[in-house]
């Protein structure tokens, strides 16, 4: 406890720091001995007030590490205070819009290694194509040096953006993929910079998702265009009577460009089957919005401000990017109450794809 | 396998809730038995299993298919589980649950022509549905396609499930059916729900359909309809009489009593021609809200399509649920002309 409270206290000092536009471990809070170190030693603290890593445990390690590389990361990112927990329970109490990391080793209590992504898994990637057979590390998804990107994502080997509005904080720019309300970091004494009511996904040109092509870095397969290979190639227009395009027949579950209500099976308020799902929850899972226009949790949604037609579900509508204790780190939604990591308590799986789909009889739970 | 086919028949039989209520709700496949992922898949990929009953071995990949389906056929997908698993209502041949009698009976193989009941097949859409008869479509006289039609597993059940018993639907207009008046008998839970034994049917008597449900008749009359068309001459029947309440066509068997055609008493009896290699018969019970009252023998009983047939099909020609040869055997539950 006392080193954590240390650790906090050292974050609170870089309050000093005026806020900033970026990530951490970025331009100006990119510090190389958080990580590194020359000579595998350290006979004392560099005494500029600034955050001061821990002991030296196990190494010398490659790249100058101060630990083997998710360890590293943890050494900061799991139960201390002042930055974000990635890891098992959130030490820091809010609930993480990214959830939690597990270990495939199953060495975390409460979040089994089928819980999202594991730290250290070495199989294969799913939908990856060409097969990616690598160590899951942080650095699998996150620059570990800072980038442009939103949380400094970056997967080796491949280029893509995932922009927010770091340059006008607090401003929804609909240009940008991530609308982040509140800019404070942790370690500036923000409290929820990481939470899930902080965040919200646009979807600049109501097409395609930022997010969906960084995922498909890796899981290759899972996301595509309308028409290609990925989703099927004979995905049909059904019905354009309605005022817009709806879709069935897809081969894989679209992660962009189908709006709620493009689809065949959406169950609409207004629908012959039993209204339920987003048109009547109170609560609902992150989707994108061209115009900002998601709605307000626990509050419906209202026709003419931010109706189905502008909200398309994306990779962060059933997944938590790092995972949750449901498999494989799905939302398990019902609607009925505001959204923990892991969805509602009771939920099932199938209440959330009832969240948009009007598939089968109403389950309990679902409004 | 084997192991994998007893630990599916395991959870399967767990999650079975057989239910004596009114038009049997407990189905599987509905409510909170309906799960999604164990025909659908999202991205065509499994790492690991995401429910307790989907065991097996790990990671999986599937040939994407439309609708997200595990298969590329609906058949295919649902022969998955109904099909020789353990544990689970086998409606294909041999039944690998040893059943005395399955209520529904079974297929032949899929996409093999079936002279003993409906014809399963791959390939086959809703949307065709009137067209696998009428061949000629606009001319609905020509039900020339019958002859070869064929079913899907979808056709007749919803795969989302409903409120219907065995999530049964109008093939023709889904979501249109009312309640249909389907009992099994209390206590009998699992696959004991699946025997013909442990279900009763009845049949409206003057209260709304929506609430006192219909015959079974009524998912039959969807396609079958050229065959209710019985006109009588000379007050004989041309085809044989069908209980369907919706075209006000209530028989029987005592109707026949006065011209000798039928004996009720005999059928009242339950012994002697067509009891001998036959157990009796199912029948409708005008009235009937509950499975006692649907298995009460009387003259009033009613005579229905699966009197004579098993709804998926038999070992025997046209689904038949008695070898009509020699002596009118089942026949003559109702007709006793054998001991004339």
């Amino acid at each position: 406890m006392k080193k954590l409270f240390f650790l906090a206290a050292a974050f609170v000092a870089l309050l000093g720091v005026t806020a900033f536009a970026g990530d951490y471990h970025r331009g100006a809070t990119l510090i190389c001995n958080d990580c590194h170190v020359m000579h595998f030693s350290q006979s004392h603290d560099y005494g500029d007030g600034g955050y001061e890593a821990p002991a030296l445990t196990s190494g010398p390690n490659e790249a100058l590490l101060r630990a083997p590389v998710n360890d590293l990361c943890l050494t900061c990112h799991d139960g201390v205070a002042g930055a974000p927990d990635v890891l098992g329970e959130n030490f820091n109490g809010y609930t993480r819009n990214a959830g939690s990391l597990n270990e495939e080793d199953n060495s975390v209590a409460g979040y089994p290694n089928t819980g999202g992504h594991s730290l250290g898994y070495e199989g294969n990637v799913p939908g990856s194509n060409p097969p990616i057979q690598d160590t899951l590390e942080c650095s699998s998804c996150h620059s570990v040096h800072g980038g442009a990107n939103y949380r400094n994502l970056g997967a080796r080997g491949t280029t893509f953006t995932v922009t927010y509005n770091n340059v006008v904080p607090g401003t929804n720019d609909l240009t940008r993929d991530v609308y982040q309300r509140n800019n404070a970091h942790m370690f500036e004494g923000g409290t929820n910079h990481y939470a899930t009511s902080n965040i919200d996904y646009n979807e600049p040109g109501n097409s395609g998702s930022a997010y969906a092509t960084m995922c498909k870095s890796c899981h290759t397969d899972f996301h595509g265009n309308i028409g290609g290979t990925e989703y099927g190639t004979t995905v049909y227009d059904a019905d354009t009577t309605a005022g817009g395009v709806r879709w069935f027949g897809f081969e894989r579950h679209p992660a962009a460009y189908v709006n709620l209500n493009g689809s065949t099976y959406f169950r609409a308020a207004n629908s012959t089957r039993p209204a339920a799902g987003f048109a009547k929850s109170l609560y609902r899972p992150k989707v994108m919005s061209a115009t900002g226009a998601w709605g307000a949790q626990n509050a419906l949604l209202t026709q003419t401000a931010n109706f189905t037609s502008d909200l398309t579900p994306g990779c962060m509508t059933c997944h938590k990017s790092h995972g949750n204790q449901n498999p494989f780190g799905l939302i398990y939604a019902n609607g009925s109450a505001e959204l923990t990591e892991n969805g509602n308590t009771g939920a099932t799986y199938a209440q959330m794809c009832q969240q948009c789909h009007s598939m089968g009889t109403l389950l309990p739970g679902v409004l | 396998m084997v192991k994998r086919t007893l630990t599916l028949g395991i959870a399967a039989v767990l999650l079975f809730s057989g239910s004596s209520a009114a038009f049997d709700g407990g189905t599987y496949h509905r409510g909170a038995n309906l799960f999604c992922s164990q025909c659908h898949t999202m991205h065509a990929s499994e790492s690991h299993a995401g429910l307790p009953s989907e065991p097996g071995a790990y990671p999986r990949t599937y040939t994407p298919q439309p609708k997200l389906l595990k298969a590329a056929d609906p058949v295919t997908l649902c022969l998955t589980c109904h099909d020789n698993q353990t544990g689970i209502p086998d409606v294909v041949g041999a039944d690998v649950n040893n059943l005395n009698d399955r209520s529904a009976g079974f297929f032949g193989n899929v996409d093999m022509p079936n002279d003993n009941g409906h014809k399963i097949a791959t390939g086959l859409e809703p949307s065709d549905l009137c067209d696998r008869c009428h061949s000629n479509l606009p001319d609905f006289r020509d039900a020339s396609g019958f002859m070869t039609a064929s079913v899907s597993c979808i056709d007749c059940h919803n795969p989302h499930g409903n409120s219907r018993s065995r999530n049964l639907q109008r093939a023709s207009s889904p979501g249109s059916e009312y309640p249909f008046c389907y009992y099994i008998r209390p206590g009998s839970t699992g696959l004991a729900s699946y025997e013909s034994a442990n279900i009763g049917y009845g049949a409206p008597s003057g209260m709304p359909n929506s609430t006192q449900g219909v015959e079974v008749t009524d998912m039959c009359y969807d396609c079958h309809h050229s065959i209710f068309n019985n006109t009588d001459v000379d007050t004989t029947h041309v085809k044989h009489p069908v209980y369907y309440s919706k075209d006000a066509k209530r028989n029987t068997i005592s109707q026949g009593d006065a011209k000798g055609s039928t004996v009720s008493s005999h059928w009242i009896s339950g012994t002697g021609a067509g009891f001998l290699e036959t157990p009796r018969v199912h029948f409708v019970v005008r009235g009937a809200l509950t499975f006692a009252a649907a298995a009460t023998v009387a003259a009033s009983n009613g005579v229905f399509c699966l009197s004579c047939h098993k709804a998926h099909g038999s070992d025997r020609a046209f689904g038949l649920v008695f070898s009509p040869t020699p002596g009118g055997e089942g026949c003559d539950q109702c007709h006793n002309k054998t001991a004339i």
